[in-house]
């Protein structure tokens, strides 16, 4: 039996196995796998702090982010770097300096593995380092920002606390020649997953199958064939970025552990080959299968975060009337479209050979009723299966877009294009979403944005008092472009700029806009009913309301009361003006 | 017992909800009344608190003013839908809309009737969701103007007859209202005003920031919402003729153990929470929850079992006493394990304050037994004091009857000359069958009616309540606890939640209020527990977690 000895190697990624940690501290030394080179991943945080002590004088360097995102990594290869050689064994020393041209270098892995006093000691040190004219000491520091301000706020070390939060908050000050705090939370995954998957599917490692009786029914040799495609590839990317979106950061770790298991699926070589042909259904574990961990046991699929995250989104489960009517009866009346079906549901190992045709043909020519009365039709299984192929495999992506749970994924992709002409259109929207969701009711105007306040409890016809009254043109909505040199961070967002009403002198208010936000403005700007996504941005939107009304409220001149009144068939904005002489007016 | 607040000379005897947590708490008490009457005591004694009282050390003004605004109500609240119709309202409510109809300017048609919609306005303020007659509905104080007292037209509901109003003057239509009803503003506020006052005692810095900033919360924001609510009673006060002086006035109630550090506890949450800056409407609206979470821990503190023996003077009473109150944040995810457990304790607390009162009932007999002159008829003595303490005259005919067979059972049964013993133990269960109607009736619901509302225990309505912490009830505390700027983990701030008020959301607490123990049951549900509470604290926007799984609660 021959086997594929990168197979287990990549099965030790996924936390399935119990030589996950090896797996990593493997990476992490870069020791070459069966067929190969390791997995280097260029980062441009690399090179940036590489460049950083390559200076005369370096600044001190601060990582923080969650397990997995790369610092210990980072730290390794920059002391590789500023070495020349190559680090072999770092376990037992927690605070490491190293000599180079009369300054010393002091490289801390992970605060947390210090006891408290020395994480203590080690800031103070840092802090008091800091306000020399001529720095002794550069640190390069890797912490968790929790523990790191824990500790900051105990030690009452207030100065350096502030630069460090105000770096965590602004992004990092690339400028600051003594002290650059790098929030990996901030990278962008999603630009490292076409260059792993290359890495995983290189035709190199996958040699070994040649010679296999098993090769033409093995899911696992499928997968990376079929993953090594680019086109395929940028669709798993779209799936990490549509993650980031979502405020969602996922660490490189989890990306590995993810892509190991998209492809391996948690077979080895032995099951593939000790399986009974036509018991068994590999398709199961096609990639696209694996993606959403459809396969895995319910521990894995807790633990493995991403697949967390993805299962959320519940793509396939859900019908779509256009991905549905091109599976089932292609596209007669477009020849290329059709072409396209036949390429795409030709028997193959993912559709159980020639069972989908059969089940499919079926259905067409023999009725929708199925063989049992009692159960669907068995074409109906296979759906949501296919709807994920397509997802993945059709040159459509528009269409196959359609798959995600947001009705609005389309429009909130081309507004972060930045076309202008959509951008002032949308933002009529969002201001129209914004005062339905402050006010709670079903209002038509969106000529300016109104802060409102009411009874919580009201009984009769609720009228909220106007606050604030922001015109529309003093609210601006553009794409946040949020590119540094100091990491990968390919995410633009959109965000929302509202300026002081006329008269008012304070700084205008950003507030960011991600996938969820807009989906639900949108959603209410539309007419939906305010309990869905309600959940998760209700209350980020009443935090909005709180911080506009902070910032921007005046005291209202005397006597006079703004707010909403019904009228007959819409809320109208009225004012009632109560005078000096004790006169009521409108 | 030492009490603390305005005693009757002419009255000595009250119910036992009375002697045991204050005079006094009713069932009939809607939960946002309590805020109501609360402001309405606090603005009739001009923003001071400690007033009032005549225990101890008298304080300068022994009366607030309770304010009528009966233009203002009948011109809100009046109108052709109304359950409690009379001849004298009708023709008050004419006269005050053409008195008005004058004072307005532009009337271009009926949407644009300056009228209908300040009536609009100030309706949508409305205060309690319940179908009542005109006098008994309240106005949420979104200003101080729009504060008044609940008032009572006598006989209006059984009005039957053909009474005109042609030709009366505008005060005699007004004749007939009274405004010393207490089925709605049961002195539950005033209760709420002599426990801040009670632990603002020994420190006048504290109590004088709580009376100004609820001043400035009442006074400032809305001042045209307020000028416009001003305009409207004076119009109609214009037309009675009525001076500023003639309000009706009120006096407080007590309430037991003023030194007890419960009370001190709750003056420093209310500082704390008035020191954040919110809309003023939603400041309210929390305060009223927390005023509600506070008289539950005052029930509770004072039903458990250790409460009657322990002094509360000196502030032993916070470890003593301190309930356990197991809190669901899970809402059945882990197989309704912690729900069980926190329904348990709900019945439990239930339990408590129908024990406590017969605890009482055995205590005070058994003082009186123990000082009965040897000569005298024992059974008259233990009358007299009985009928004296408890004010059995309140009593309905019916039970005083009954009560009075019931003793002359006992003396058939254990002779003219009893044991000392048997006859305190006889006589309490006698007294106390004739005072739990009047307990169950009017005292018992509280509990439930309080919690439900304010989102200390779920469901809403139905069987099966338990211990839960709701979206508005969780802000409030956090505000309560947590200063602006200020900032703990969220381990600190559980601990603080258990050793303040008896919550137990984590395995720590749960440890410590020995519930493991006791329910034997595995720590993980309570670490489940603990992370659903976080997750709802996160979504609420009162916690952040950072990287590493350290979670903050406030702190910005």
């Amino acid at each position: 039996m021959t086997h594929n000895p990168f197979v287990p190697y990549l099965n030790r990624y996924t936390t399935a196995s119990p030589d996950h940690e090896a797996a990593f501290d493997e990476f992490i030394g870069q020791t070459p796998p069966p067929g190969g080179a390791p997995l280097r991943l260029e980062t441009r945080t690399e090179a940036f702090v590489r460049d950083c002590f390559t200076r005369p004088r370096p600044p001190s360097v601060i990582l923080t982010g969650n397990a997995g995102d790369g610092k210990t990594y980072l730290c390794r290869q920059i002391v590789a770097a500023f070495t020349g050689q190559a680090v072999v064994d770092w376990a037992d020393r927690l605070d490491w300096p190293i000599e180079r041209d009369g300054v010393t270098l002091r490289v801390v892995k992970d605060v947390s593995e210090m006891a408290e006093e020395a994480g203590a000691n080690l800031l103070w040190e840092l802090a008091l380092d800091q306000l020399e004219a001529q720095p002794r000491f550069v640190f390069l520091i890797a912490a968790n920002e929790g523990r790191l301000r824990a500790v900051l706020q105990r030690e009452r070390l207030e100065d350096l606390y502030r630069e460090i939060d105000r770096q965590l908050r602004e992004g990092p000050d690339l400028s600051n020649d003594r002290l650059i705090v790098l929030n990996l939370n901030q990278v962008t995954t999603s630009t490292y997953v076409p260059p792993a998957l290359a890495w995983i599917t290189d035709p190199a490692r996958w040699e070994a199958c040649a010679a296999c009786p098993a090769r033409e029914a093995c899911p696992i040799y499928f997968n990376a064939r079929r993953l090594a495609e680019p086109s395929i590839a940028r669709r798993v990317q779209r799936l990490y970025q549509v993650l980031e979106h979502l405020g969602v950061h996922v660490t490189i770790r989890d990306m590995l552990i993810h892509l190991a298991y998209t492809v391996t699926g948690g077979l080895d070589c032995d099951r593939v080959q000790g399986q009974p042909p036509l018991h068994w259904e590999p398709q199961r574990h096609v990639y696209y299968e694996n993606v959403w961990g459809e396969a895995a046991d319910e521990h894995f699929r807790r633990k493995a975060v991403v697949i967390r995250h993805l299962r959320r989104l519940n793509v396939g489960q859900t019908s779509v009337f256009e991905v549905d009517d091109f599976i089932i009866n292609g596209r007669p009346t477009d020849p290329a479209a059709q072409a396209e079906h036949e390429r795409l549901f030709a028997p193959a190992l993912d559709l159980g050979g020639r069972r989908f045709g059969q089940e499919r043909a079926a259905y067409l020519y023999g009725g929708a009723t199925a063989p049992r009365p009692e159960e669907e039709h068995p074409l109906m299984q296979w759906l949501p299966h296919c709807r994920r192929k397509l997802f993945f495999e059709w040159q459509e992506t528009t269409a196959a877009d359609r798959l995600f749970p947001f009705q609005h994924l389309p429009e909130y992709f081309r507004l972060v294009d930045g076309d202008p002409a959509l951008l002032a259109h949308y933002r009529r929207e969002i201001i129209l979403g914004l005062n339905r969701a402050f006010s709670g009711l079903y209002l038509t105007d969106a000529d300016a944005l109104y802060v409102t306040s009411q009874y919580a409890h009201a009984v009769e016809q609720p009228v909220p008092l106007v606050r604030l009254k922001i015109p529309a043109d003093g609210i601006v909505l553009q794409p946040a472009p949020a590119q540094t040199e100091a990491f990968d961070r390919d995410l633009t967002t959109l965000r929302l700029v509202i300026y002081p009403p006329p008269g008012v002198k304070a700084e205008p208010l950003t507030w960011p806009v991600d996938l969820l936000r807009f989906e639900y403005l949108m959603r209410r700007a539309r007419g939906s009913t305010p309990d869905i996504l309600a959940e998760e941005c209700e209350l980020s939107i009443r935090q909005l309301k709180d911080d506009l009304l902070a910032r921007f409220a005046v005291a209202p001149p005397p006597g006079r009361i703004d707010f909403f009144a019904a009228d007959r068939n819409r809320y109208t904005f009225r004012t009632l003006w109560v005078e000096p002489g004790g006169r009521i007016r409108i | 017992m030492e009490r603390y607040g305005y005693l009757e000379e002419q009255r000595e005897g009250y119910p036992i909800a009375a002697w045991i947590w204050g005079h006094r708490l009713r069932v009939g008490q809607h939960w946002m009344e309590y805020l109501l009457e609360f402001l309405n005591v606090l603005a009739g004694f001009d923003y001071a608190l400690g007033q009032g009282i005549n225990t101890g050390e008298a304080s300068d003004r022994l009366d607030y003013t309770r304010f009528t605004r009966l233009g203002l109500r009948r011109f809100v609240f009046y109108d052709d839908w109304e359950k409690t119709r009379h001849p004298l309202d009708d023709a008050a409510r004419k006269r005050l809309e053409a008195v008005l109809r004058q004072l307005c300017d532009g009337n271009t048609g009926p949407d644009k009737d300056p009228l209908t919609l300040a009536r609009a306005l100030l309706r949508s303020l409305s205060a309690v969701e319940e179908n009542r007659s005109w006098f008994a509905k309240s106005l949420f104080p979104a200003h101080e103007n729009l504060l008044f007292w609940e008032g009572l037209r006598k006989g209006a509901t059984k009005f039957v007859g053909r009474r005109s109003a042609d030709g009366l003057p505008p005060h005699q239509l007004d004749e007939g209202i009274t405004f010393d009803a207490r089925n709605f503003f049961a002195r539950g506020g005033e209760i709420y005003y002599l426990i801040l006052s009670a632990g603002t005692r020994n420190d006048p810095a504290r109590r004088q920031a709580i009376a100004d900033r609820l001043r400035t919360l009442l006074t400032e924001p809305n001042a045209a919402l307020g000028e416009l609510a001003a305009i409207i009673d004076r119009a109609w006060q214009q037309q009675v003729g009525q001076r500023e002086n003639n309000h009706p006035t009120g006096r407080l109630g007590w309430i037991p153990d003023p030194g007890c550090p419960l009370y001190v506890l709750i003056a420093e949450d209310v500082e704390t929470f008035l020191q954040a800056d919110l809309d003023p409407l939603e400041t309210l609206d929390l305060l009223a929850h927390l005023i509600g979470f506070h008289l539950t821990l005052h029930l509770y503190h004072r039903a458990h079992p250790a409460a009657l023996s322990a002094g509360h003077n000196d502030g032993g009473c916070r470890e003593s006493c301190r309930p356990c109150l197991p809190v669901d944040a899970l809402e059945g995810a882990d197989g309704g394990v912690v729900r069980k457990i926190a329904e348990v304790a709900f019945r439990e607390q239930e339990a408590n304050i129908v024990r406590q009162a017969e605890t009482y009932i055995r205590s005070q007999v058994a003082e009186w037994v123990q000082a009965l002159p040897a000569a005298d008829d024992p059974y008259r003595t233990l009358d007299s004091e009985a009928r004296a303490h408890f004010d059995l005259s309140r009593l309905s005919r019916a039970s005083q009857n009954a009560f009075a067979r019931r003793v002359d059972a006992l003396i058939g049964q254990l002779g003219p000359d009893p044991d000392r013993a048997a006859l305190a133990k006889d006589y309490a269960e006698a007294l106390t069958e004739v005072l739990q109607q009047d307990f169950d009736k009017n005292f018992k619901g509280v509990h439930r009616k309080l919690t439900k509302a304010v989102g200390l225990a779920a469901p809403r309505k139905g069987p099966g309540a338990r211990f839960v912490l709701g979206d508005n009830l969780l802000k409030a505390l956090t505000l309560a606890n947590i200063p602006p700027g200020g900032g703990m983990t969220y381990d600190e701030f559980l601990q603080r939640l258990y050793h303040r008020y008896g919550l137990v959301v984590g395995v720590r607490e749960a440890r410590e209020a020995g519930l493991l123990e006791r329910q034997r049951i595995n720590g993980e549900y309570f670490e489940r527990n603990r992370a659903a509470l976080l997750d709802k604290m996160k979504h609420a926007g009162l916690a952040t977690e950072y990287s590493d799984a350290t979670a903050v609660v406030g702190g910005h």
